[in-house]
């Protein structure tokens, strides 16, 4: 009789890349199993598991199985800014949480660094104007793509993207409903916005069967 | 051994050498004679990258548990290593000696 795998594993086998976990996921849950759930174990997993992702992010041997696997699933953060580039204006269609969390990612980090750099590095006085003048352009011009994205990955759980304007209630609220919005799980298979979005965008080969 | 989890890939090798293991026994095994018990997550890691590079294969399951054994590259890595750590032993003793 096999054991359904705890809370714990499931969670920790989520940090993995996906071609690893299916590959060793079981086998790495039983011998959990095996040896008894410690924080420790979980932290030296997950520590390893971080390591392999970072690995994969940066090009290196991304750590895969032997076994075949259909190819499917996250795309990297170039491709994901790329992406949502690419399809500028197209509030069509959906877009994989991957793509929809790089490219904010990607709009965030570039004026936090701005900041960084013109008030942390003691910035010339006289390029102050100009050097905040081309982050005002960089904010413009990543709106429309931003919301744009955020509207494919709502069509991506198959809601509406109106359900965005939730994110318009105050005190805080609606920001934690729009992070929401943007984290829940796509559907499956097409929905009524379309094919799931690895085939959309282009990047993907195949969407990832089961 | 002070620090095993430096290189569980050695330990690996070196556990596996004694014939095919699943991950529990491996486990245990490098426990007796590197004094230390890996992580779980430490020897899984390891272990898939030793599949990778063709130095390990996996077996059909035994039960619940899958085995593992050395491939003959898996055996010549091992040797490898083997002859790089003794002549590392040598020469740092012979220099220790020496100041």
């Amino acid at each position: 009789m096999r054991r359904r795998p705890v809370p714990m594993g499931r969670l920790l086998l989520r940090l993995y890349p996906r071609r690893w976990r299916e590959r060793y996921g079981t086998e790495l849950l039983e011998l959990f199993e095996d040896v008894g759930w410690s924080w420790r174990d979980a932290a030296d997993a997950a520590h390893v598991a971080a390591a392999m992702r970072w690995n994969e992010l940066h090009g290196g041997t991304a750590v895969t199985a032997s076994a075949p696997r259909p190819t499917g699933g996250g795309i990297s953060a170039p491709q994901a800014v790329f992406a949502a580039f690419r399809n500028y204006a197209s509030f069509d269609g959906r877009a994989s949480r991957a793509e929809a969390w790089w490219f904010l990612l990607f709009t965030l980090i570039v004026p936090i660094m701005a900041a960084l750099i013109m008030f942390g590095l003691g910035f010339p006085r006289p390029l102050m104007i100009p050097a905040a003048a081309v982050v005002a352009v960089f904010g413009v011009a990543v709106f429309v793509p931003l919301l744009a994205v955020a509207v494919r990955r709502v069509h991506d759980t198959g809601r509406s993207g109106w359900w965005l304007l939730l994110v318009l209630i105050p005190h805080g609220i609606g920001p934690v409903i729009g992070l929401t919005l943007l984290a829940l799980p796509g559907t499956a298979g097409p929905n009524e916005y379309g094919p799931p979005p690895e085939g959309h965008v282009g990047i993907v080969t195949r969407p990832s069967a089961a | 051994m002070t620090d095993a989890s430096r290189d569980p890939e050695l330990l690996l090798l070196v556990s596996l050498a004694a014939g095919p293991k699943h991950g529990h026994a491996m486990l245990l095994d490098i426990a007796s004679f590197a004094g230390r018990r890996l992580g779980p997550g430490t020897l899984y890691g390891a272990l898939s990258r030793l599949e990778q590079r063709g130095l390990v294969e996996a077996m059909p399951l035994d039960g619940r548990r899958r085995p593992y054994r050395l491939t003959r590259s898996g055996q010549a890595e091992l040797a490898r290593r083997i002859d790089l750590l003794r002549s590392a032993v040598h020469v740092g003793e012979a220099r220790l000696a020496a100041r």
